[in-house]
């Protein structure tokens, strides 16, 4: 039985479709991330797991308990809101003790659950101050506490980190994945950064205009997306139209080229497909690339953008009138060095590095 | 800062002109007056006065009942304007502009009208006898006026709507989504409601507590109007001292007396709370830090019985709510319909005031059409407008200044410029009187300009705070990037954006000075009277369906100006202050 179970769920807000039908299960200990762009439908995903908004159609289960017509005080999730939503007239040891009295414990216990929180997310020392009294990323981890002092075995995330400077957020997603580790519980997590749902998550459930896209763990997502959006919400993609040839190779005709292609053989021949290339999977130096029959596609263009970016460079050519983009390591200053525009310079694309996505009408 | 800062900026009038205005029409007359309860200006210094109100009984049972007036007003407004508040809180679109609208109405609807209507009501052939004998079908004529009774309803029926305006800007900067917090960590919404939204309302309820409890301390229409001589408070001692006994010390020991109890309660209010919240600037409630009461838990865990029980059956539950909006409509109800009983009476054909009234006739109309009630209309038309432009021009620059460059000076600045809404009218119209009469200015249009803008002045800069702070001084700065002179963009972006809201502060306190009684109760003197003054004194003699008609008249203006005021900066208002 999964922890969480979302079951052929729909929402809609006047004439917009706020979700449309939806299922998912979330597994016990799991960390899921709801990934999309602002208006996909993730936070009103996490609204009605809450029981914010009630959902027009189907069933969302907690541990096999049916939620519907739950109001959110009967739930026993846990939750943390974007800018924090800490209760201002209350200390942080009182606000990480709401929830522990709402639930009629004893003050002892209260006590010895509030220090657990506290300590850990390392606030001992601030539980008698005010939440006004603290720095941003201080209060997020006011609100962590106060999420997880009472054990929910479900704590839902909206954009925790939305609040949050750089070099913050950087610290408390790691505080955030140790927490999850630590402690076990499942965590549902919304947010629009993929770098932190690459970091944080067991799977992602990337979503697009009101409905899921793909669930999966983040290294199938990335290098396996089923769609265009996939492909291009996660990560830098070049997307070229091939397909599938009679020999079970991939043809491109922009680039004149054959190659072989992991999962060509399983579609019919004449298949229009999308060959996706990772911009860092391309070879700079094509004498490296491994070789054999169609193993590579060996590709001249003239550069168009040489942008450096410190670990990387970052090279837009034109091959034969598409765009192709190249990221190259630099292993030393030659490396970086500038390539003036219209320069040519020849690369290759590794067949067994690409991965095909089905046409779709444009 | 570029034009704004030259309409009123810190280099040329800032704060200044306001604070020096202040400090000659409201701190002189009112430490003058004051002083008199201690000083005798040919004598030095005179105990008497004070001694005398200390020793004679009947002055302790008036102040003992003027505490308690007020209290009991205090208390049933704050009751009441808290659900009328949360109800339109919680209310959104139309419905909400609507029910705030009711509430808008009846606040600016004068205290003489609405008290007026509670005589017609409460009065020995009123509405309410009528209401009786019909259902009973005995003749009723029970006394239901100049008793404490009738007083009380007068009083929280006059200040109610005072409550609701305070309470609702508070209720409104609460972050909705703590609420969300509170139950997603399993408190149910009555629990969320006592542990995050009240404490969190709680600045809002203590100011509406002040405003109410210091206005009701100060009141004397109603005592005077719906009382007997048991009902007498302290306002109206005062006025007779004044102008009956002629008694300056007094009527001064007695303000002194009314006003260390209103320093007293304001003191402690801005000790707990901050001034902020007068103006509609809330600030967070300080921690409980201590540990938790013990009993806490056990409190909760009974609440959790009753709770269960109540919402266990589903009819209970279902209706509820619709209960509970139910009741509130009926305050909302409480506070509007009363007044409106005033309309058929004013087309009575009958001389006497009684209900049902005998339809239809304009005679009454035409009655208003005197020599005396149109001076009185001219001269109160007049007075607005000059207290409306005089007000503007001194709280304009004030803001302004306030705004943008007050710095540490906020808290200071803001006492000293909302004081006299914090002092009991009475108070300051005594001290004005007595100040004008050493001027000999008694009785001049003048006197009653300065003394209606002291009373409008601390709602029009806090109006005009919020508007200064709603003005984006980027866009001026953006005007001048793209090479607009001075006059352009006064005329062009400066004055479009601001004239909305200079326009409902003008109209604040147009209707401030047009409702105004206490001020021209004592400066208008022998020169003729303003309307209020005019209705007051035809009150006085005996209630008639002039009043009636004069009532309707200005009811229907207020009305028709409250509502303007309001669209005015509802339209253009980035932030609508409310």
């Amino acid at each position: 039985m999964p922890k969480l179970r979302i079951d052929a769920v729909r929402k809609r807000f006047g004439d917009v479709a706020a979700l449309l039908d939806t299922s998912l299960d979330v597994e016990a200990g799991e960390f899921v991330t709801l990934l999309g762009p602002s208006g996909s439908g993730k936070t009103t995903l996490l609204s009605l797991i809450a029981g914010l908004i009630e959902p027009d159609a189907g069933r969302i289960v907690l541990d096999g308990r049916d939620l519907s017509g739950l109001p959110p005080h009967r739930r026993g999730l846990g939750m943390v809101f974007q800018s924090y939503a800490l209760f201002p007239h209350l200390s942080v040891a009182e606000n990480v003790a709401f929830g522990l009295r709402a639930r009629r414990l004893p003050d002892a216990e209260v006590d010895a659950k509030v220090r657990r929180a506290l300590g850990t997310v390392r606030l001992e020392a601030l539980a008698h101050r005010l939440p006004r009294e603290l720095s941003g990323g201080q209060q997020q981890r006011v609100a962590l506490a106060r999420a997880i002092a009472y054990d929910p075995g479900l704590v839902l995330m909206d954009e925790p980190l939305g609040a949050l400077d750089r070099n913050l957020r950087e610290e408390l997603k790691g505080e955030i994945g140790r927490l999850h580790r630590e402690l076990g519980t499942t965590v549902l997590y919304v947010t629009h950064d993929q770098e932190e749902a690459l970091v944080l998550s067991d799977r992602i459930c990337l979503m697009n205009r009101a409905r899921i896209e793909q669930v999966d763990p983040p290294q199938r997502l990335y290098f396996a997306p089923r769609s265009r959006f996939a492909a291009e919400f996660l990560g830098e993609s070049n997307l070229v139209p091939g397909r599938v040839g009679p020999d079970g190779r991939v043809e491109v005709d922009a680039w004149r080229s054959r190659l072989r292609v992991p999962g060509a053989r399983e579609r019919a021949a004449g298949e229009a497909v999308l060959l996706m290339v990772r911009p860092e999977t391309i070879e700079w130096s094509p004498g490296d690339a491994a070789d054999g029959p169609d193993a590579v596609a060996r590709l001249t263009g003239r550069v168009l953008e040489h942008t450096f970016l410190g670990a990387t460079v970052r090279c837009v050519l034109d091959v034969a009138g598409t765009r192709l983009t190249v990221l190259r390591r630099t292993a030393s200053i030659g490396d970086a060095r500038r390539l003036d525009a219209g320069t040519t310079a020849t690369v290759a694309v590794v067949g067994e590095r690409c991965h095909l996505l089905p046409a779709e009408a444009a | 800062m570029i034009e704004l800062a030259r309409l009123g900026g810190r280099a040329r009038l800032g704060p200044w002109p306001l604070l020096a205005f202040l400090a000659v029409a409201f701190v002189v007359p009112v430490a003058t007056v004051l002083s008199l309860a201690v000083w005798d200006p040919a004598r030095g210094w005179n105990a008497a006065p004070v001694l005398r109100i200390a020793t004679t009984p009947v002055y302790a049972t008036v102040a003992a009942r003027t505490l308690e007036i007020a209290a009991w007003t205090t208390a049933l407004c704050v009751l009441g304007g808290f659900p009328i508040a949360a109800l339109i809180h919680r209310l959104a679109g139309r419905p909400r502009l609507v029910v705030f609208l009711l509430v808008l109405l009846p606040f600016w609807t004068s205290f003489l009208v609405k008290t007026f209507a509670w005589m017609v009501l409460l009065g020995r052939n009123g509405t309410v006898n009528a209401l009786i004998a019909a259902l009973t079908g005995e003749p009723a004529s029970a006394s239901l006026l100049f008793n404490a009774g009738a007083v009380l309803v007068g009083m929280v029926h006059g200040l109610m709507p005072f409550a609701v305006l305070t309470i609702l800007p508070v209720l409104e900067s609460i972050d909705p989504r703590l609420a969300h917090a509170s139950a997603s960590l399993g408190a149910r919404p009555s629990e969320t409601f006592l542990r995050v939204t009240l404490p969190l309302a709680m600045p809002g309820i203590a100011a509406a507590g002040l405003i109410v409890f210091v206005t009701a301390v100060g009141f004397f229409i109603v005592p005077a109007l719906l009382g007997g001589p048991r009902q007498t408070m302290v306002a109206n001692l005062i006025i007779d001292m004044v102008q009956e006994m002629l008694n300056w010390p007094l009527a001064a020991a007695a303000s002194a007396m009314m006003f260390a109890v209103v320093a007293a309660v304001f003191v402690g209010y801005v000790a707990m709370f901050g001034i902020g919240t007068l103006v509609g600037r809330g600030r967070a409630p300080s921690a409980r830090r201590g540990r938790p009461r013990a009993g806490r838990r056990a409190f909760w865990i009974a609440w959790d019985r009753v709770a269960d029980l109540l919402s266990g059956p589903t009819p209970v539950r279902r209706l509820a709510g619709p209960a509970g909006t139910a009741a509130t409509l009926a305050l909302v109800a409480f506070l509007v319909l009363p007044t409106l009983f005033l309309v058929p009476v004013s087309f009575s054909r009958s001389g006497i005031v009684d209900w049902p009234p005998e339809l239809f006739s304009t005679k009454w109309y035409a009655a208003l059409d005197t020599p005396l009630w149109r001076s009185a209309a001219w001269r109160s038309a007049t007075v607005a407008t000059a207290t409306g432009l005089l007000s503007l021009a001194l709280a304009l620059p004030a803001a302004t200044w306030f705004v943008r460059h007050a710095g540490r000076l906020r808290t200071p600045a803001l006492v000293a410029m909302i004081a006299p809404m914090v002092v009991p009218r009475i108070i300051i119209a005594i001290g004005l009187f007595y100040l004008f009469a050493k001027l000999g200015i008694v009785g001049s249009w003048l006197g009653l300009v300065i003394g209606h803008t002291v009373i409008a002045l601390p709602f029009v800069v806090t109006m005009l705070i919020a508007v200064v702070q709603a003005f984006d001084e980027r866009i001026e700065q953006a005007a001048q990037v793209c090479g607009a002179g001075p006059a352009m963009r006064l005329r062009r972006v400066v004055l479009p954006l601001l004239a909305p809201g200079l326009l409902s502060a003008f109209i604040f306190a147009f209707v401030t000075s047009l409702d105004e009684l206490t001020i021209a109760l004592f400066v208008t003197g022998g020169l003729g009277s303003t309307l209020p003054k005019q209705m007051w004194d035809e009150a006085l003699l005996r209630v008639s369906p002039t009043l009636a008609a004069a009532s309707t008249v200005v009811f229907v203006f207020m009305s028709v100006a409250v509502v303007l005021a309001q669209r005015l900066r509802e339209r253009h208002a980035p932030q609508p202050t409310r």
